[in-house]
């Protein structure tokens, strides 16, 4: 009786879960993404110190409540090495969200390559990916149109998907909340994926 | 989607199945403690030894015949929650259920709240018995190891 009860509860007042996952090259702003993700939508959240974040070994896990959805974030580390990784983890995601450092004009092609395995995996057929042009507070940075320009080899990858790139700083905040309301609005709408079923038993 | 390691969704008309199989073995094995009891002192079954609350007690044999069959009724369903259940996390919980209901059934039946106080304490029993008996054959059992070769070990 408990079961059935608390069940129905959860059921009509628990929020959908969907998973996101961050990619990106290492030092592209992930982790600072995700931190100011979590201090920008949840309340009582003290976020750790931007200055004090350091390279993901592994990954970092957040919880993010947007209207009637909550986010998963799943921070992976972008060296190398851990990329082989990323692929482990898309068949349950919900969308992508993909970081780049726009200062980095050296990595840019670096960054694409790795962009393009993930637009071109199997496992992420239809779904929505965010592109981050991040640290856009630098002077020097690329604009929108630099970085759409280098990656427009990538379109015809992209296929059939919600896709947006997106200006933002993830050191200010500039752009996040943005980046994430159209995330959510995405990955409510994709019926090929539907919402993570949870424990509610 | 790939499915997440023992995530239970919850899925309401198997949980009330469940509680409706359970409490039909709750009656069905207490009708057969009942009349098994009944057979070997030779006295008449009667709905009065499931239902009447005035019935159970120390007093009177019929009254302790009773309260034996519920305790042995007790054991019979723990065995019901390990085999229809199966979750050590929702034994007491399907346990109080079927108590629950059979508090309702006492009481439509005699048309009045059970007061006897013999009768809550058996009721306490059972409940204690069958929860914790049910608990830790689910937990025997979802502990068992999983055997992760399919092929028989060879003597080396």
């Amino acid at each position: 009786m408990y079961t059935l009860l608390s069940g129905l509860y959860k059921y009509m007042f628990q929020k959908d879960e969907y998973c996101i996952l961050i990619l990106g090259l290492d030092n592209a702003g992930k982790t600072t993404f995700l931190e100011q993700s979590k201090t920008r939508f949840n309340k009582n959240y003290k976020g750790m110190s931007l200055s004090k974040i350091t390279t993901t070994v592994g990954l970092n896990i957040g919880t993010v409540d947007v209207g009637k959805a909550r986010l998963m974030f799943w921070d992976l580390g972008g060296q190398e090495e851990l990329q082989s990784l990323w692929d482990k983890y898309y068949a349950e995601c919900h969308g992508v969200i993909y970081v780049i450092d726009s200062t980095d004009e050296e990595r840019l092609a670096e960054s694409k390559q790795a962009f393009e395995k993930v637009v071109t995996s199997e496992a992420l057929c239809g779904v929505p990916v965010l592109v981050l042009a991040n640290k856009q507070d630098v002077e020097t940075c690329l604009s929108i149109p630099d970085i759409k320009t280098a990656f427009s080899d990538c379109t015809s990858k992209i296929g059939r998907r919600d896709c947006l790139t997106q200006a933002c700083s993830a050191l200010t905040g500039k752009g996040v909340r943005e980046g994430i309301e159209w995330m959510v609005k995405c990955v409510v709408r994709n019926v090929h994926r539907p919402p993570r079923q949870r424990d509610i038993t | 989607m790939a499915g997440q390691f023992r995530s239970y969704v919850w899925d309401p008309l198997l949980i009330l199945s469940q509680i409706v199989l359970m409490q039909t073995v709750y009656y069905g094995s207490l009708g057969l403690w009942l009349a098994l009891v009944d057979g070997l002192v030779r006295s008449s079954p009667s709905l009065d030894q499931m239902f009447d609350a005035e019935i159970l007690g120390f007093s009177t044999p019929p009254g302790r015949l009773s309260m034996m069959s519920f305790i042995l009724n007790a054991l019979t369903c723990a065995l019901g929650l390990l085999y229809f259940i199966r979750r050590g996390k929702q034994c007491l919980d399907f346990t109080v259920t079927v108590h629950f209901f059979h508090l309702l059934g006492c009481w439509f039946y005699s048309s009045r709240f059970p007061s006897a106080l013999t009768w809550w304490l058996v009721q306490a029993v059972c409940i204690a018995l069958m929860a914790v008996i049910g608990e830790y054959l689910c937990m025997r059992t979802e502990l068992k190891e999983i055997p992760l070769n399919s092929a028989p070990k060879s003597n080396v």
